[in-house]
Parts: structure tokens; sequence; C-alpha cells
């Protein structure tokens, strides 16, 4: 059983990706038949090779992100959001078949639970916001949902763009995707966005957060949350772009 | 040595059990989650209620503050985390009879935005309730259970099996009043599945919209008109079959319906089928409280009764072997193909009649079928709703009721074991004014 579970998680590692992905669900998948186009290389309905996933990112980078946590910290934040993902696939998983909005509430609520803290119910609110894409209207509904997801962290987080959060991600890639109505061209601009405001917020003295006892001493270190948000969003718009 | 740790992701979980276990005369979980810490002793019901969400890791602050004189509960997150909000909000729930409750709230980044959202969830579950009509004057309070165990059979066969098994529900109970009038009604949400429960919100607000729709009510005139069962309580009218199927009832000669395998019972079109294994449904098991072993059954086919509901005792006694039914039938699935439709659909096949929405007293006998219940709901007239109705008696026949039924809507209510539509009766007597 646990040889089987532990081959489930790795199998389905790819899965986060199928959250983004299948903006119109299929009616009914079940497990087996994902676990056929997971393992087929070739895909034959869904590319998957061509997809690194968001669960498979955090899980290489989990470790690295405590260890940056533990720079500002208090060294958890990488297994935090592992625990936070890994939830949100089973919980994919178990929703195939409703409609993708109400699936992403549910994820987001049990994120929410899961992780906990201030990362908890901050990172949740995008999953939750992320579900109102709309296939049809694709460019405005993404930006409706970076819109409404920082109105929503501003509001919950007491937080402004600088103060050294996981928004010091949203606003520059919300800007952009403003500016350039062709955004879905531009996988390698956002890309650039992605890290060059994640090296930004080096620069900043955390406002909130545990990060602003350290004054000053928090300058040359990249925010753990800004770091996880910002491998999230380039799984993110890898998958969608 | 400094400590030891069974496995990284338990060790919250494990030190919690522990901590209880230790100080079992002061303090013990919450039957709602074994993340939230209660005194043992409860506290008088006039004292308001205080109680801190935090994060765990800097033992024994703060389920150390939690016994008579000091806290009330204590909400426990991960390792410097702060519980989430929901769970929070839990707590706050557990004092919500009480006179109040001050939540403490340290001052770190999650904990205030935690403890802010468990605030804000307490005031919309209320509110959404109180502030959906002015008519809507009190809560008649709220509850919410939650159940996880592992059930465990054994036998001096040497059978020994088990399984896990969880259960939530939120149930809301409004009052509302107008002139005179003072009516109560409730909601309700079950799952297996915590994150599947509807919200209170929308269980507040259907809580509401029930209570509203049922005042002023009139009688209606005494007299035989068709009558719909609404899904929520349609499941009485299955329940009433169930009794007489059983085998206890068999046996002892006092049902309406002995020796009535292969009789055609119901219409035609009827079908009902037992799905013991449906994953998350809530009558799943896979052997029933004799341990043995249950599987998927045609109950009624084309109307036709194809088994009774057998014990391995009352089996026994009726020399025939045991349908794994000791403890309640497993999922019953009702159909009714051709002859459904969703409940407007079927509002409308039932054209001027009797809407039932709850029944009163047990007027049910078994022996011979006679049927005979108080009733409350709406009367119809061409398909739409018209008025409520109360302080009336439904009476019939189990036997031509069951014959009688005209359609089952496809309006399922899966909050159940018997999975049914509402149900549509053609004639029934009413009794009124």
């Amino acid at each position: 059983m646990d040889e089987y579970i532990r081959r489930l998680v790795s199998e389905y590692s790819q899965l986060q990706y199928f959250i983004i992905l299948d903006i119109v669900k299929k009616p009914s998948v079940d497990i087996a038949e994902i676990s056929i186009n997971l393992s087929s290389k070739d895909g034959a309905s869904i590319n998957i090779s061509d997809f690194v996933s968001i669960i498979n990112k955090i899980n290489s980078d989990y470790i690295e992100l405590d260890k940056l946590d533990q720079l500002v910290g208090d060294g958890d934040h990488g297994s935090t959001i592992y625990k936070g993902i890994t939830v949100a696939k089973q919980l994919y998983l178990n929703n195939l078949t409703s409609p993708l909005d109400e699936t992403m509430a549910i994820i987001s609520k049990q994120m929410r639970i899961e992780m906990g803290g201030a990362s908890g119910i901050l990172m949740s609110i995008f999953f939750d916001e992320s579900g109102k894409i709309d296939k049809s209207n694709l460019n405005s509904s993404i930006i409706d949902i970076f819109e409404k997801s920082i109105d929503k962290i501003m509001k919950r987080g007491k937080v402004k763009a600088g103060d050294k959060s996981i928004l010091d991600i949203y606003i520059p890639v919300l800007n952009f995707l403003k500016k350039n109505s062709d955004f879905q061209f531009k996988k390698n601009e956002i890309n650039e966005i992605l890290s060059l405001s994640l090296a930004k917020t080096k620069e900043m003295e955390a406002q909130v957060g545990r990060a602003k006892f350290l004054e000053n001493r928090g300058l040359g270190f990249i925010d753990p949350g800004a770091k996880s948000t910002e491998i999230i969003l380039r799984e993110y718009f890898e998958s969608l772009l | 040595m400094k400590k030891i740790i069974n496995n990284k992701d338990q060790i919250v979980d494990d030190m919690l059990s522990g901590y209880i276990k230790a100080n079992s005369d002061r303090v013990k979980f919450s039957n709602n989650s074994k993340r939230i810490i209660l005194r043992s002793h409860p506290k008088n019901i006039e004292k308001t209620a205080m109680l801190i969400g935090n994060g765990s890791g800097h033992e024994p602050i703060a389920m150390g503050w939690v016994g008579e004189g000091l806290l009330d509960a204590n909400v426990v997150g991960d390792i410097f985390a702060a519980p989430s909000g929901d769970l929070i909000f839990e707590g706050i729930q557990i004092f919500k009879e009480n006179s109040g409750c001050i939540l403490l709230i340290s001052n770190h980044a999650g904990d205030v935005m935690n403890g802010e959202m468990a605030i804000e969830l307490a005031k919309e579950c209320e509110q959404s309730a109180l502030s959906a009509d002015e008519r809507i004057c009190n809560s008649d309070g709220a509850s919410f259970d939650s159940f996880t165990g592992f059930k465990v059979y054994g036998n001096s066969h040497g059978q020994l099996v088990g399984y896990p098994s969880s259960r939530h529900s939120l149930s809301c109970v409004m009052i509302a009043s107008e002139g005179d009038d003072m009516e109560r009604d409730y909601a309700y949400t079950v799952n297996r599945d915590f994150s599947l429960l509807d919200s209170a919100e929308n269980v507040g607000l259907a809580a509401s919209k029930e209570v509203l729709s049922r005042l002023q009510p009139q009688t209606i005139a005494t007299g035989k008109v068709p009558v719909l069962f609404r899904a929520d309580i349609a499941n009485t009218i299955w329940g009433h079959f169930i009794a007489a199927i059983s085998g206890g009832n068999l046996y002892r000669k006092s049902s309406f319906l002995l020796d009535a395998l292969g009789n055609d019972i119901f219409p035609e079109f009827l079908n009902i089928s037992e799905r013991p294994h449906i994953t998350k449904a809530l009558a799943s098991s896979a052997f029933d409280s004799e341990g043995v072993l249950t599987k998927d059954r045609e109950i009624i086919t084309d109307g036709a009764l194809q088994t009774y509901l057998l014990t391995s005792y009352s089996a026994r006694k009726l020399g025939l072997s045991t349908t794994g039914h000791a403890g309640g039938i497993h999922n019953w699935l009702v159909n009714a193909k051709g002859h459904d439709g969703e409940f407007d659909a079927m509002l409308k096949t039932l054209g001027t009649g009797l809407l039932v929405t709850e029944l009163m007293g047990q007027g049910v006998n078994v022996v011979n079928g006679d049927y005979s219940r108080g009733a409350s709901g709406f009367w119809v007239e061409n398909g739409e709703i018209a008025y409520p109705v109360s302080e009336i008696t439904i009476a019939g026949n189990l036997a031509d009721m069951f014959k009688g039924i005209v359609a089952v809507g496809s309006d399922v209510d899966m909050r159940g074991s018997i999975r049914t539509g509402s149900v549509l009766i053609d004639e029934m007597q009413v009794a009124g004014h």
C-alpha cells in the first residue's frame, strides 16, 4: 500500500498542471485513465512531457525554499507549500467531475487549512481565483484573476507593493499583462519579469510578517513567499500560454 | 538526547495526544477536531468563553493556559504557523450557544489574518441567517458535528475486519415571525468529506428561506387530492417500505407485505437498486453489522419485489439466508425512468394538489399498511406553489400509495441512505377544516 501511494504521488506529480490546463473539464476521467495519460510520454490526449508541474518543481525546490526561509523566517516555508500543493493535487483528483471553479474553491479552502499561517491564507487566494478562468475570454479573465487576487491579498494581509511579500511578484506580472494585449505570445518576457521581480525583493526591507523584525538585516535575501509564488506563476504561464 | 520524533509530518498531532493523555484531568480534545483543545470540565454556560488560536512549537504556551480559571479552548496550528481561520471558526462554533466569546490573537501576521478571518466567518454565519429578511427574528442555534473513527467487527468465528469512516454535518434552525404567526424551520448539510460540506452561509440562507416560506399558513378543505412528497422527506415513504420487507416484521407476521417476493408492489416504471460500495456515500459499508459481506442488489425491478431484507437471525426464522441487512440498508438508488423530472416539472405534473414538506407523528401501521400522519407544506395550483398549509392530516394505505406512485423526481436528495427525488402519489385523503 505504501509503495502504491508513493508511486501515485510521483506519477501524479504533474497533476497540478491539470488544474490549470483543464479549462474545459472532461465529464469523467478516472484515476486509471489519468495514470495512462501521465505515463505515456508521447501523451495521447495531453502532452505531459511539455509541462513541468508546479508540484514537481515545489517537490524539488522545497528544501531550497526551507533554507531560504531559515535566513529570514522560521525555516519551513518550503515544507508548508509542499504540504498545500500535495493536498491540492489529491483534492483535484477527487473532484474531477465538478466544475473547475467549484473544485478550485474546495482546493483553496483545504490548502488554507493544511498550510495554516500567513502563507496558507494568502497563497490560497490565487488558487481560488484561478478557477474562474474563462477560455472564451482568456486574456481578460487572466487579468481579472490577477486583479482580484491582488486586491484580496492586500486586504487580508494589510500589505502593499514594496513590502517584500508575494505581492511583489503578482503586481509586476499584472502590470505587464495589462500593458500587453498580446501577452500570450510573450511567455519569455513574463518569465523575465518573474525573475527580475524576485531579485528585486532582495533590495527590500520587509514591512510585514516575521521577517519585518530583521529590519535591514534581511537586505540581500529574497523573500521565500515571493520565491514560491514565482515558481507557481512560472508553471502557471508555462501551461497556459 | 533532546527529543524523539516518530514522523516529521505527525509531530504536532503526536505531541498533542501525548499532552492530552498526560493532562486528562485538565484538558481534552474537542469532538470535532484533534487540533482544538478544551478544558475537560466544561465551563459554566454563563461565563463568556475565551479561546486562543496559535501555532505550536512554544509549548506549554498556549495549551497550558487551558483549564479552570483561564482559557476554555486552544486551537492549535502547525509548528510556528497559525491555525487557519476555518479551524478557529470551528473553535468559536463550540461556544455559540454560550454567553459570547472572546478570541485572543497573538500578534503575528498569520495569527492576525486567520483570527480576523475566523471572526468574519462567525459573523457571516449569524448574519446570513439573521439579515436575510426582517421577518427572521432569531436563530434557534446552529450545530456542527464531526466524526472520524475506525469501525472494527470481530466474532468468535475468527472474523476480524474493519474500515475507517468519517461524517461531518452542519445545521441551522431559524425562527421567523409575521403578525401573530411564528414559524421555525431548519436546513443542514452532511458529507463524509469535510471539504464538500456546504458553506455555513448557504445553510443559514437555506434555513431562512425555508422558514420564511412557511409564514402565514392556511388549512385546506378535506378531500382527496394528489400529494407530492418533497425529496427531503420522500425517504420516509421508502422507510415504511423497508420496515415492511424487513425480516423481523416478516417472521413475526406483522407486515402487510408477507409472501410478497416477486409481486408487483410498485408501478412498472419503478426500480430500486442497492449499491453498498459507493465512495463517500452515507450508507456505504463493506459488511453489515454482523460482518456479512454486502453486495450490489436489486430491491425492486420493474415494480416487483426482488428480495427481503434479512439478518442472520430473521433469515433462520424464515428458513432463508441472510441478505446482509443487519443494521440497515446500504445506499438505495430510486429510479423511475420516463416518469421523473426536476422539482418544477414535478409540480407541473402534480397540477393542483398538496406538496408535503414536513411530517409529524407516527401514524403508520406496518401490519395492515394504514397510513395517517400530520403534515404541513404548500398548496399547489396549476403547477405553481400558491400558499403554505399546516395543521392537516394525510391518510391512505401504504399498499395503495406504493401502487399509486405517478412519478419520482430527478431532484435527488443525496444527504441520506436513500437517494430519492420527490415522490408524487396520485391520490390521498387530506383532512383539513
